[in-house]
């Protein structure tokens, strides 16, 4: 019963893949269909586990047990007050109501953000820049860093648009500004290497699982 | 000429119309016909010298006389008169007059007949309103007034103000009456009228000094009635009843005659009979002054003249002193005459007519009826101009708008777009990159080649991530923290496949599986799925997963002091019954590895969970994040890092472990060849267009 099934599942996955690759020829009708699809089994399966982790785990198991904490199950109120008052959000009339709500997760959510940001990456960037250029480290590491500091002055360099009373930028940061060019030029460019290397191997993934349908 | 053009909106109105029926400005009078051959002379323009022979006729027969007169050579008495007087005490004769021969009416009306003259002047300056009232002077012109038995002279006095002297009075006084007409008192009073300001003033005039110099306007109108002939406007104001004229008249005589006994008598008398023979004179102001009515009734008691002896208290109003005196002809005026009439003439009957049927209420004219011009109450409202806005187009502008539209009507045909040899030549270079890149993949995959070698380096992040598994204890705790898109889930399993087969078959470690994504929340299941297909004969580990991590940002601290407090109740049970029991912080695993495809959410569990709390973040990235994550694990926030096939193909070759990298190999090899041999000929493509683009530009 298994191998029906496994087959199917297969064979759906073969042609929605081939879907997908049709529009090598152009949009049609085949590609939007596959898009649809697979936008709208996203949606449901989404959908689905939200309901289930969160609505029915997180809020109404826990307000429906009796041996909930009262505190616990207050906040839960308060939480799901807060929900329904996000839900108003869609109507343009009622929207304000939900104002209060979208204040405190944007309030909270840049506070944590601002704080993560400064405590977990700033600080230990500029700790590991500076550490490049520690005495008992090798060259090799005073070269990386050294290249990881021009690269970033330059870069910076090349966005100050600051200039003299001529109109100009000062000369010095001219010549930053061209490295700082060179900097964007290579960064980019590993960028896009980069994500042509990951569309590569999806694309690699994809046809092995067609070959392996095939040869199965 | 039956209507009258607006002057401000050049709406033609009625010919009786005072007021513009569009705008509501006042219309200029309406003229006679004799005027049309002789416009208006409007302020600015220059007088033009014009034939008026044929107007002749029309001239009043006085007015003929008097221009046969110029002729002749004027009268001795008038050389006399000629001496211009002052503006203001001579308001009576104007010099233009005094050229000219007076002509009889106005022998009668200024000379020979004072008291009517008198009485008409004196209802003209009630007519004139109370404007001219508060006009009039307010000092020292009771001074100059002498005796009550002088009217003119009085009159003269109201018209002079505080800057009149009394010389130019005396010299008016003689104009206007010969020395023989003037009564004993007022001829030593005109002889002696410089000093007579000097001289001790008697008690009850002082006292009328001291009186309010209301009543001082109505001797103000007298100065149109002297100076030229009485228009058609003060014939009418003639003949109708003025109301404060009757008891002005008794001052009237004593200009031409001696003051009669009932005067003298009223001049002895205390100031405030004094005040009750005022020239406004009006019952109003009898009862309102000091004078009881007895003081009234013994001074009418008094002998009083003939013309006066009729007129009773009560008619004053109703009885007009001109029906008593000769009216007046009608004269014929020319059109400059006309012209020069004061606004309240040129009102329409009507408006006149009505005003003077209306009594008024209060103040010193109470009680009395059409002794002032009354305007409508209501002033009709007078509109803007209205200008026009109309432009004028000319034929260019309607060709250049003509232009304009064609062009805004071209600009919104869609227009056929041809291909050119540049895109041609595109659409075959796509179809023929398109077409070398799935047979470089198709063919190795299809052939199961392993042509490429392994990486002969390992890269930095692949070594100390392997190096950081083999430092783990046995049977260590792993969390899976899953953060990818199903899109690049065939690269991340290709990615996890080996480090996955590491733990499980060299540390047997126990799994726990946290997505990011809803859609991770069951990929445990295809993980372990590939894990048993890679390794069938190695029991699949144990693991619990703990779903989906809702919240966000905002879940990942929560998540690391309680790693079970977004779990299902299963998962829950099962997490207690499992080795992850002691788990209860997230620095509590032995190891946790994110597997990721987007740096976004990964920089975020990298500060939020706070790395360098924990003991080992190991990552897991698609070959599209790696540039950006990159910086954590060279930070040391990351002890090991997995980035693209080509990092999961070292770490199979440097653990001994096969899996899909290996596989994969030849084909993205042969993709990456492409992919560089496509965008060098595409390179020198362009520059070789380029070159030859260049002479062309030149050319």
């Amino acid at each position: 019963m298994n191998l029906p099934v496994e087959w199917l599942n297969a064979l759906l996955g073969f042609v929605l893949t081939l879907a997908i690759f049709s529009y090598l020829l152009g949009d049609n009708p085949l590609f939007r269909l596959t898009i649809h699809l697979f936008v709208g089994v996203s949606s449901g399966y989404i959908a689905a586990v939200i309901f289930r982790q969160v609505w029915l785990h997180q809020l109404f198991q826990p307000l429906l047990n009796p041996q909930t904490d009262v505190l616990l199950r207050a906040w839960l109120l308060f939480s799901l007050l807060l929900a329904v008052f996000l839900l108003t959000k869609i109507s343009p009339r009622l929207g304000s109501i939900g104002t209060p709500a979208a204040a405190i997760l944007s309030g909270i959510a840049a506070g944590l953000m601002i704080t993560g940001a400064v405590q977990g990456t700033l600080i230990p960037q500029l700790q590991a820049t500076a550490a490049a250029f520690d005495p008992s480290r090798p060259l090799d590491t005073w070269l990386d860093g050294l290249i990881l500091l021009l690269g970033a002055i330059s870069t910076l360099a090349y966005f100050h648009f600051g200039a003299d009373q001529s109109l100009r930028r000062r000369w010095w940061i001219r010549v930053l500004a061209s490295s700082g060019l060179i900097f964007l030029g290579l960064t980019l460019g590993a960028l896009f290497a980069a994500l042509y290397s990951s569309t590569l191997t999806a694309l690699i993934e994809r046809l092995d699982t067609l070959i392996s349908f095939f040869l199965r | 000429m039956d209507e009258i053009i607006c002057q401000q909106c050049g709406h033609t109105n009625p010919m009786d119309a005072v007021f513009c029926q569009r705008c509501g400005a006042l219309l200029p009078p309406s003229r006679p016909a004799t005027d049309q051959l002789a416009p208006t002379l409007r302020a600015g323009e220059e007088p033009q010298k014009k034939s008026t022979s044929e107007l002749e006729p029309l001239l009043p027969a006085w007015l003929r006389e008097m221009r046969k007169g110029e002729e002749s050579p004027p009268a001795p008495k008038e050389e006399k008169s000629a001496p211009p007087p002052p503006p203001s005490s001579q308001p009576s004769v104007a010099p233009e007059a005094e050229e000219e021969e007076i002509p009889e009416w106005l022998k009668e009306l200024g000379i020979l007949s004072s008291g009517p003259r008198k009485a008409q002047s004196v209802s003209f300056s009630e007519k004139e309103g109370k404007e001219e009232e508060s006009a009039a002077p307010q000092e020292g012109w009771s001074k100059d007034l002498g005796p009550l038995s002088a009217p003119g002279s009085v009159a003269n006095a109201f018209e002079t103000g505080p800057s009149a002297s009394a010389e130019p009075e005396a010299e008016a006084s003689s104009m206007l009456f010969s020395a023989d007409e003037l009564p004993a008192w007022l001829r030593g009073e005109a002889q002696s009228a410089a000093p007579a300001a000097e001289e001790p003033v008697p008690d009850w005039l002082k006292a009328f000094a001291e009186e309010p110099p209301a009543p001082a306007a109505p001797a103000q109108p007298a100065v149109p009635a002297a100076e030229e002939p009485v228009p058609d406007w003060l014939k009418a104001f003639a003949e109708e009843p003025p109301a404060p004229a009757a008891p002005a008249q008794p001052a009237v005589p004593a200009a031409e005659e001696p003051a009669p006994d009932w005067l003298k008598a009223f001049a002895e008398e205390t100031p405030g009979t004094t005040q009750a023979s005022q020239p406004p004179s009006t019952p109003a102001v009898i009862g309102t002054s000091g004078a009881g009515e007895e003081d009234l009734s013994s001074l009418l008691e008094m002998e009083i003249p003939d013309w006066l002896a009729g007129i009773s208290a009560e008619a004053t109003s109703s009885q007009p002193a001109a029906e008593k005196t000769p009216a007046l002809e009608a004269a014929e005026l020319p059109a400059w005459v006309q012209a020069m009439r004061p606004i309240e003439a040129i009102l329409s009957s009507e408006v006149e007519g009505a005003a003077s049927l209306e009594e008024e209420k209060e103040g010193p004219l109470a009680g009395l009826r059409g002794v002032l011009p009354r305007a409508p109450e209501t002033l009709p409202y007078i509109r803007p101009r209205t200008y026009s806005v109309r432009l004028n187009v000319t034929q260019d502008h309607q060709a250049h708008v003509q232009l304009l539209e064609q062009l805004i009507a071209a600009e919104s045909q869609p227009r056929p777009r041809q291909a050119t040899p540049a895109q041609k030549s595109g659409l075959f270079g796509y179809w023929l990159i398109a077409i070398l890149l799935l047979a470089a993949i198709l063919l190795p995959l299809f052939g199961g080649t392993q042509m490429t070698a392994m990486p002969a380096l390992t890269p930095r992040g692949t070594w100390q991530f392997i190096e950081s598994f083999n430092a783990l204890p046995a049977s260590p705790t792993i969390l899976l923290v899953l953060d990818y898109e199903m899109s690049t889930s065939g690269e991340m399993e290709a990615l996890l496949l080996p480090p996955l087969r590491h733990l499980t078959s060299i540390k047997q470690a126990h799994l726990a599986f946290i997505a990011l994504n809803p859609l991770m929340s069951t990929m445990d299941e295809r993980l372990l799925e590939a894990l048993h297909v890679a390794q069938p004969q190695m029991p699949l580990p144990e693991s619990v997963n703990l779903g989906y991590l809702p919240g966000g940002l905002s879940a990942l601290p929560l998540f690391a002091s309680n790693p079970t407090f977004a779990a299902s109740p299963e998962a829950r049970a099962r997490w207690e019954r499992s080795p992850f029991q002691r788990v209860k912080t997230l620095s509590d695993f032995d190891c946790v590895v994110l597997v990721t495809d987007n740096a976004e959410s990964a920089r975020l569990w990298i500060e939020q969970t706070n790395s360098l709390k924990y003991n080992t973040l190991l990552m897991v990235s698609s070959a599209r994040s790696a540039p950006m994550l990159s910086p954590y694990f060279h930070s040391g926030q990351a002890k090991g890092m997995i980035a693209g096939l080509n990092d999961a193909a070292a770490y199979e070759q440097m653990s001994g472990l096969s899996g899909l990298a290996r596989r994969y190999r030849d084909a993205y090899s042969a993709g990456l060849l492409l992919a560089l041999g496509a965008g060098g000929i595409g390179a020198l493509w362009g520059l070789l267009i380029r070159r030859n683009s260049k002479p062309q530009e030149g050319a």
